[in-house]
């Protein structure tokens, strides 16, 4: 769409491209004449009356042969201006150039303001290099020299017209070029001193345009260095992890790619779906971002031809592939079971320890145990390294109470019932001393489907545990270690204390073997006696 | 000495001339006078003479009333001013000077 004296046309892209071009060439002839806005007026309104003639019922849209005929009608940019031949200044050697050269702001080539292009065709630079230090500068200086930029972009003028752009690139010092200058400023000057009130107004809603336009060029290329910066950070990390995968998936000691595939998902083949469905979405929306993200940092208005459908229709496979794997996968899990085995224990004390770990290390704690921990033993066995807990309870019965949950999920309540009993966890009671594994085992034929053993032992109050090594590989407490506990109301009594003894009255007596005292507490009354 | 910029000067010295010319005859739209001007084949696009028709007004030799047009946007018709009669006398004992000097001095022997 054009606007051209007051009628608006429709206008095909490329003929688009083209009439604006014509025009701007024109304007350029102009620039700087004193009647520079009515004679673009009256050719801008003598082409939308060609434009006219070449619409009718059926054709309503300006094509590219309408464009080409009317400016054969009107002629070239250089047909415009007979004579006044000062866009025609051949180049001339950097010396000659230097000596007329003035700093002003480059609105053409903008980014921000144009200060950094001015500046840069002032010292003869290519502008992406001052606009690179600027940057860093900014970066270093955190921010401050922003407010540099505000001074200069305040101070330079803009370039506006003809003339001013060539002093800006350096023009060529000719006594041809002089005497048109003074001509030319001579015949403005009365111009202006008629136009001067209105004139300043003008350049004072001028520059507040100029406000404006600053300040949106700012959010739209902070935006899309925020763009940049994160597709660029997306994809440069996820390239890096999958060299890394390549090496290993998940690390050093982790499950590969193929025992995730197989241990982890309904169909083999599931997992190399979804991480391509995953990378897929992944990498088309990082390209969508960095895209968008060069476009709004350089101004550029170029399309790439395709590409955003292209990334949508990648997208939608991504994430239907995403979901085809996801919702196949979960369905596995949809139904859970617990096989639950009791076991009780009269006595007062009771002696609990983990087995050493053979496959990992001992020293791996509750906190520190890895989903992907997976081993295979020498007897085809899968060892699990994380899903094995322990948990103690308080309980009212007056005996110690050992649940072993083995836990699995199934597409349905039978085959996960069936998972769970596949689970090979091995531990062993002794009168009174539980002897557990850190970990347990599976068959390498059946998939893990979120198997879990937990056991959960029940100490009633007043009674103790004694604790053994590596509890905290299974439990959450770090300091349980060798410690012995006791139940008391309201939970687990002190540290350090055996032989403990708990009233319901409130009375409890408490000796310590390390220290060698008694502590006896009634009520609100504590006493320590110490026998040294 | 630069050839095609005297080229230039000269047909633009002359045009304004043609154009008062036509203008003369009566009031006239751009398009009139171009066609005039096609006619004698004094310019061949059409661009040429808007910058023209502006700087002739701004000297105060040219005037105009917009008039409403059926086939697009208003159009600008023109007529001399009296300055601009005046100015086109002396142009034309000018150029019949001019013609007849230039005749004479670049006759063939």
């Amino acid at each position: 769409m054009i606007n051209l004296g007051g009628t608006v046309f429709h206008v095909e892209e490329d003929a688009f491209q083209i009439i604006k071009n014509y025009l701007d060439r024109i304007k350029d002839n102009f620039t700087g004449d004193p009647g520079e806005k009515e004679i673009m007026d009256d050719i801008e309104a003598r082409i939308a009356e060609l434009f006219l003639l070449r619409q009718s019922e059926t054709k309503n849209v300006i094509v590219r042969s309408d464009v080409d005929d009317v400016i054969a009608i009107m002629g070239q940019p250089e047909d415009y201006n007979l004579g006044d031949t000062k866009q025609e200044a051949p180049a001339s050697e950097s010396t000659m150039r230097n000596r007329n050269r003035r700093v002003y702001r480059d609105k053409d080539d903008e980014m921000i303001g144009g200060v950094c292009a001015g500046l840069s065709h002032y010292f003869g630079w290519d502008p992406i290099i001052l606009r690179a230090i600027t940057v860093v500068l900014i970066l270093v200086g955190i921010g401050t020299p922003i407010l540099v930029y505000i001074i200069l972009w305040a101070v330079i003028p803009v370039a506006e017209t003809t003339a001013e752009k060539l002093q800006m690139m350096g023009e060529p010092v000719t006594v041809e070029n002089i005497r048109k200058k003074v001509n030319e400023e001579a015949k403005v000057a009365s111009e202006n001193i008629r136009k001067t009130a209105n004139k300043s107004s003008r350049n004072f809603s001028r520059k507040g345009r100029e406000v404006a336009s600053a300040v949106g060029n700012v959010i739209s290329r902070g935006i899309g260095l925020i763009f940049l910066f994160i597709g660029l950070s997306i994809l440069i990390s996820g390239i890096g992890s999958w060299i890394a995968a390549d090496i290993n998936f998940f690390g050093a000691g982790k499950a590969d790619f193929n025992t995730i595939d197989k241990y982890f998902f309904n169909n083999s083949g599931d997992f190399g779906w979804l991480l391509a469905g995953g990378i897929l979405v992944i990498v088309s929306i990082c390209i969508a971002l960095i895209y968008s993200g060069i476009k709004l940092l350089f101004g550029v208005n170029k399309k790439i031809p395709g590409l955003g459908w292209s990334l949508t229709v990648l997208i939608i496979i991504g994430v239907t592939m995403l979901i085809w794997t996801g919702v196949s996968t979960l369905r596995e899990y949809s139904n859970d079971a617990d096989l639950k085995t009791t076991y009780t224990f009269n006595s007062d004390t009771i002696y609990l320890s983990v087995n050493d770990d053979v496959f990992f290390h001992n020293s791996i704690e509750y906190h520190d145990r890895e989903f992907f921990d997976m081993i295979k033993d020498d007897g085809n066995m899968v060892v699990f390294g994380e899903p094995v807990s322990l948990q103690f309870y308080e309980t009212d019965r007056s005996d110690f109470k050992m649940e072993v949950l083995l836990q699995a999920h199934g597409q349905t309540n039978s085959k996960a019932i069936a998972a769970a009993e596949k689970i090979v966890y091995n531990y062993t009671l002794q009168g009174d001393t539980i002897l557990l594994d850190p970990y347990f085992k599976l068959p390498e034929n059946i998939p893990y489907r979120d198997h879990h053993v937990e056991i959960q032992i029940f100490i009633p109050e007043g009674k103790s545990i004694q604790l053994g090594k590596n509890i905290n590989r299974i439990n959450h407490h770090e300091d349980f270690d060798g410690k012995v506990k006791t139940m008391g109301e309201d939970g687990w009594h002190d540290e350090h204390h055996s032989g403990v003894i708990f009233r319901h009255d409130g009375i409890e007596i408490t000796r310590s073997e390390h220290s060698d005292s008694v502590h006896v507490k009634v009520g609100e009354i504590e006493i320590t006696n110490s026998r040294n | 000495m630069d050839i095609e910029n005297a080229k230039a000067q000269m047909r633009k010295g002359v045009l304004e001339f043609c154009i008062l010319g036509v203008l003369s005859r009566g009031e006239a739209y751009p398009s009139d006078i171009i066609a005039d001007l096609k006619k004698a084949k004094l310019i061949v696009v059409e661009g040429t003479l808007y910058p023209l028709l502006t700087r002739l007004k701004n000297d105060g030799l040219l005037t105009y009333r917009w008039e409403e047009s059926t086939q697009g946007p208003p159009r600008k018709y023109y007529q001399l001013t009296r300055d601009g009669k005046k100015f086109l006398e002396e142009l034309r004992s000018t150029w019949d000077e001019l013609a007849h000097a230039v005749k004479q001095t670049t006759k063939a022997e």
